[in-house]
């Protein structure tokens, strides 16, 4: 007896891999995009280019200025020798910040009187500019401190119990708090939505637009052979990018993993299942290629993108973000997939992820198999 | 016929859409099928016959009436239909995939159907000898020509031996050859194993392959019967002229009581009339034309369609053009050893030819002879690759700027604005090309769409839409008209008048018209036809020239009956191995048509074949075109 389902998955197997571009969509664009976006999304700032208006030059305000110059957060650019200066070095984006010393810094200090320093930054990209305050803020307290410890020896006080409270910050999970550790996890968990479900919606609508789909509606196959036939090679490609993509974000972008493989790779099977299911799913109810591939975009790959957590954290979106992500898959496996990266969590903490994702795909090829009607209109 | 039909549908009916836009496809269609029967439903584009066959492939749900297929019932119980047959979809190799090989998709076939190996290997090889696709199992099928495409169709719908075959629209645009070896296959099976084939076709000359057959227009079936029986239903006699000057006669013709109707096809001018021929002879001599012959023509299927459809006596359009200034030539197109190869393919092969004024020249041939391509390059679209080409006197494409003002281009597919009236069509088109409105609006009466100005044009019926696209092509008076399909599935009565119109244009406004098409119908209007097979222009003559030497080089064509068929067909053989079955009838071509008449006689008679008849037929344009790629391939090679 033959088998039609390997009937199927055989003669789709052939066409995806005499389709160059196909299988450049299927395999070669997501390890692209991955490796340009893991190279273009930083968020880190650091490096700061920085510039400084002395009108003091004196040692005391050289100290200060190395204070910020020896820290790896900012780059001396240059002196500004007058204000003019100041405004057209912040305009032309040459700097990010500022610094404007007062003619009287020494002078006041060495006085025991308050001085002010003004610092100027450029607020175009409002979370850059809070983080260069934050910056500004910590080094000129650790200066103050300098100075104030300083000025406590010089008059014979103790100085070791000069801060009581003292914060000791560790970062767990992402020691360096570098973002490629969270966000090179996430764009695995965005490409095997993107890509992979895009082939999958054009599956069985282009066989409706070339005619061919009649060779199913007109014999006796049934309509889950049919679902399954078209899933099953899509679902090893996709599985196909998953190791390559797992590959590149730990030897080309070293992220840490330090999770179980074996449950990695569990939890993305059956995700990309449910991807899959839901590419057959649009594929199954449109009748065009344009409108499943239009579908797609806007109803799959839009709230991935938004809604999993890979951007903003879905405990910080307001209830109703919180209820679209709640229905997308992508959502469960994104903390998943950063959990065992980074945390290293075994099976056991994620059972009840496991299990919305497998109601997720009973749920989804339901409908695609329902929705397969053996008949036109 | 058996008790028990295979096939039965009973008051089908379908409608798409709603209210206004509501459609009625199917209106009470009613047939049976008997097994091992060969069921033609002929019809034009749109007069639902691919509704119906979908309806009884299980496939398309009917919204009234009963339909059984190998005694199930198709509407309540679809998929136990669906074990029982072998459907084709409509286009050529529309059920095949491209990527995969000729063997690959067979053998998808054979699974999909879970056949057993036994039964696959023998029905294999016996399909891929009958098609001659054996040498061809490791080609992919998008590399397959469009024949062996839907031969290979063909293979995949006949896999799994089906005892009941839906056939959509199996022979369009196939090669001849092609389409007599489709043919072939299915009468082969039929004898063979009794199976039962529901098949539609828009071509009327394929009726006589047909067991019986059913004429379908707007959804409903106009006439059933044997081939024979519907023919035998024609009321008038007719009648085919020549006479000179032809126009005059035409003229004269249309006005004579007697003449029903006329059509003109290439020199001769085909007449319906009532009483005597002899009388409307006198008339047209009395008339100042000179008749040089006038016969009795038997009615064909077509014009039996047409009197079914509509009995009234129809107006005669007549288009007059302000015909532009334009460098004069004898030969409007002139194309001198033109080539045209795409890599190794060489898609036009070294091609002569010219064409005189006001000729309209038929450019015959199946598809991927190299019909689009040569005429691509007369319109300056592509460059040849070696050749020149004359167009009104400029040559193309150095010049195509001024050739391009003197060429009307239809295409085969509606390419005006669905989505403007008829008159904002216009109004674009003639600002495209500069015209103004005042020098066309003398033609919107005789083109009959007056009426349709205010209507979308994609809410036109197909006929009334050919001729708005006609109009746009003409607008700017070109000297030369070209013609892809003007006329493809279209409705013999809205054919019949496009043609009068192109008629018009070219006898009156003296407008040369190059006609591109793979329908035979449309063929026999041509003044000249031109046979491309495979990038090669194999002759050129009229349509009557080409029948008489074919008839002078490969004999006449009897056409012979008798019952039983098969032992007839037989006997013949012991004779003629030559001669073939051709759905009822037997043929047979011969160089000495008087003794080997009196030899076939004489055989059926010693076989005991009762009513025995031979009689003389004229030879259809396909058995001439397959005559002359026989003839040419054989010298070719």
């Amino acid at each position: 007896m033959r088998s039609r389902i390997l009937a199927i998955i055989r003669k789709e197997t052939r066409e995806v891999l005499r389709d160059p571009i196909y299988l450049a969509l299927a395999i070669v664009v997501p390890v692209v995009i991955t490796s340009l976006l893991g190279l273009g999304f930083v968020l880190d700032v650091k490096n700061l280019p920085v510039a400084f208006y002395d009108q003091d030059r004196s040692p005391l305000s050289r100290e200060y200025i190395y204070s910020f110059t020896n820290s790896e957060y900012f780059r001396l650019v240059g002196f500004a020798q007058d204000l003019t200066e100041v405004d057209r070095m912040l305009q032309t984006g040459r700097v990010r910040a500022v610094v404007v010393i007062p003619p009287d810094f020494s002078r006041k200090l060495h006085g025991g009187k308050r001085v002010p320093v003004q610092v100027l930054v450029d607020g175009s990209f409002a979370s850059r500019a809070l983080i260069v305050s934050g910056y500004v803020a910590a080094i000129d307290a650790q200066f103050n401190a300098q100075l104030l410890s300083g000025y406590l020896a010089q008059h014979g006080m103790v100085t070791a119990n000069m801060a009581p409270v003292s914060v000791q910050g560790r970062v767990w999970y992402n020691p360096s708090l570098e973002t490629k550790n969270s966000i090179v996890p996430g764009f695995l968990v965005i490409m095997l939505m993107f890509y992979p479900s895009l082939l999958a919606s054009l599956v069985i609508v282009r066989e409706k637009e070339r005619g061919t789909i009649f060779n199913f509606y007109c014999s006796p196959v049934a309509r889950w052979e049919v679902v399954a036939g078209k899933a099953v090679p899509y679902i090893g490609l996709a599985v196909i990018d998953y190791f390559l993509l797992f590959a590149l974000s730990l030897y080309a972008f070293k992220v840490e993993f330090t999770g179980s493989f074996l449950v990695l790779t569990a939890a993305a099977l059956l995700y990309i299942t449910c991807c899959i299911g839901l590419g057959l799913v649009i594929s199954v109810l449109c009748r065009t290629q344009i409108a499943a591939m239009l579908i797609t975009f806007v109803s799959l790959m839009t709230p991935s993108m938004l809604f999993s957590g890979m951007i903003t954290p879905i405990a910080s979106m307001d209830p109703s973000a919180q209820m679209i992500s709640r229905v997308i898959p992508a959502s469960y496996f994104m903390g998943m997939a950063r959990g065992i990266f980074l945390k290293g969590l075994g099976f056991t903490f994620y059972i009840s992820d496991f299990a919305a994702l497998s109601v997720f795909a009973a749920v989804v090829y339901a409908i695609a198999i329902t929705g397969f009607r053996k008949r036109l209109g | 016929m058996n008790a028990q039909p295979v096939i039965e549908a009973r008051s089908l009916y379908r409608s798409y859409g709603r209210w206004r836009k509501k459609v009625n496809a199917v209106r009470n269609i009613s047939f049976e099928v008997g097994r091992g029967e060969i069921f033609g439903l002929i019809g034009p584009d749109g007069a639902g016959k691919t509704s119906v066959i979908q309806i009884l492939a299980g496939v398309l749900r009917a919204q009234r009436g009963v339909a059984f297929v190998g005694g199930s019932d198709v509407l309540s119980h679809p998929e136990a239909v669906k074990t029982l047959i072998g459907y084709m979809p409509q286009g050529l190799g529309a059920n095949l995939y491209e990527s995969l090989t000729v063997e690959e998709n067979i053998e998808f076939f054979r699974d999909l159907r879970k056949l057993p190996d036994e039964a696959f290997q023998k029905n294999r090889a016996e399909l891929l000898k009958m098609t001659r696709l054996g040498p061809f199992l490791q080609r992919r099928a998008k590399n397959l020509s469009g024949g062996m495409r839907q031969k290979l169709a063909l293979i995949c719908t006949l896999i799994h031996l089906p005892n009941v075959i839906l056939l959509d629209e199996p022979t369009t645009g196939v090669d001849p050859i092609s389409r007599q070896d489709f043919w072939e296959i299915i009468r082969r099976i039929v004898e063979e194993r009794q199976v039962t084939v529901l098949l539609s076709t828009s071509y009327m000359d394929e009726a006589e392959r047909c067991h019986r057959i059913a004429l379908i227009h707007a959804g409903e079936i106009i006439a059933q019967g044997t081939p024979e029986s519907i023919v035998g239903q024609a009321s008038g006699q007719y009648a085919t002229i020549r006479a000179d000057p032809q126009p005059a006669a035409l003229n004269a013709l249309r006005g004579i009581k007697e003449v029903l109707s006329t059509q003109v096809f290439g020199e001769e001018i085909h007449i319906r009339y009532e009483g005597n021929l002899e009388e409307i002879e006198k008339e047209l001599m009395r008339q100042a034309t000179f008749v040089r012959q006038s016969s009795p023509q038997a009615p064909t299927l077509e014009d039996v369609f047409l009197q079914l459809v509509s009995d009234t006596a129809r107006r005669s359009p007549s288009l007059h053009f302000a015909t532009a200034h334009r460098r004069d030539s004898d030969f409007p197109i002139e194309c001198r050893g033109v080539v045209r190869s795409f890599g190794d393919f060489v898609a036009v092969d070294n091609i002569d030819l010219r064409v005189r004024r006001g000729e309209i020249f038929g450019l015959l041939g199946p598809n991927g002879a190299g019909k689009t391509t040569l005429i691509k390059m007369m319109c300056g679209l592509l460059e040849p690759s070696a050749g020149t080409i004359l167009v009104a006197g400029f040559e193309v494409p150095k010049d195509k700027d001024r050739a391009t003002a003197q060429i009307g281009y239809m295409s085969q597919h509606f390419s005006l604005y669905r989505d403007l009236t008829v008159r904002q069509n216009l109004r674009l088109y003639s600002d495209l090309y500069d015209v103004e409105s005042a020098k066309f609006s003398h033609l919107i009466d005789p083109l009959g769409l007056r009426e349709f100005e205010s209507r979308l044009a994609g809410d036109l019926p197909v006929g009334v839409r050919q001729r708005l696209s006609l109009l746009c092509a003409v607008l700017h008076a070109p000297a030369v008209l070209f013609l892809d399909e003007p006329t493809s599935g279209v409705d013999p009565q809205a054919r019949r008048t496009f043609w009068e119109l192109i008629y018009s244009l070219s006898r009156e406004s003296g407008i040369t018209v190059l006609v591109s098409t793979h329908y035979m119908d449309e063929a026999n209007h041509c003044d000249r036809l031109g046979l491309m097979d495979q990038g090669r222009l194999i002759a050129a003559a009229s349509p009557s020239a080409l029948k008489s030497e074919s008839e002078r080089r490969s004999g006449r064509l009897l056409a012979i009956y008798g019952s039983p068929l098969r032992m007839a067909l037989d006997a013949l053989h012991t004779g003629f191995p030559s001669a073939t079955l051709y759905g009822d009838v037997i043929h047979l071509r011969t160089l000495d048509p008087q003794f080997d008449e009196q030899k076939v006689l004489a055989l059926l008679n010693r076989a005991g074949i009762r009513e025995p008849r031979v009689h003389r037929v004229p030879l259809s344009m396909d058995d001439t075109f397959i005559d002359f790629i026989q003839t040419a391939g054989a010298s070719h090679a």
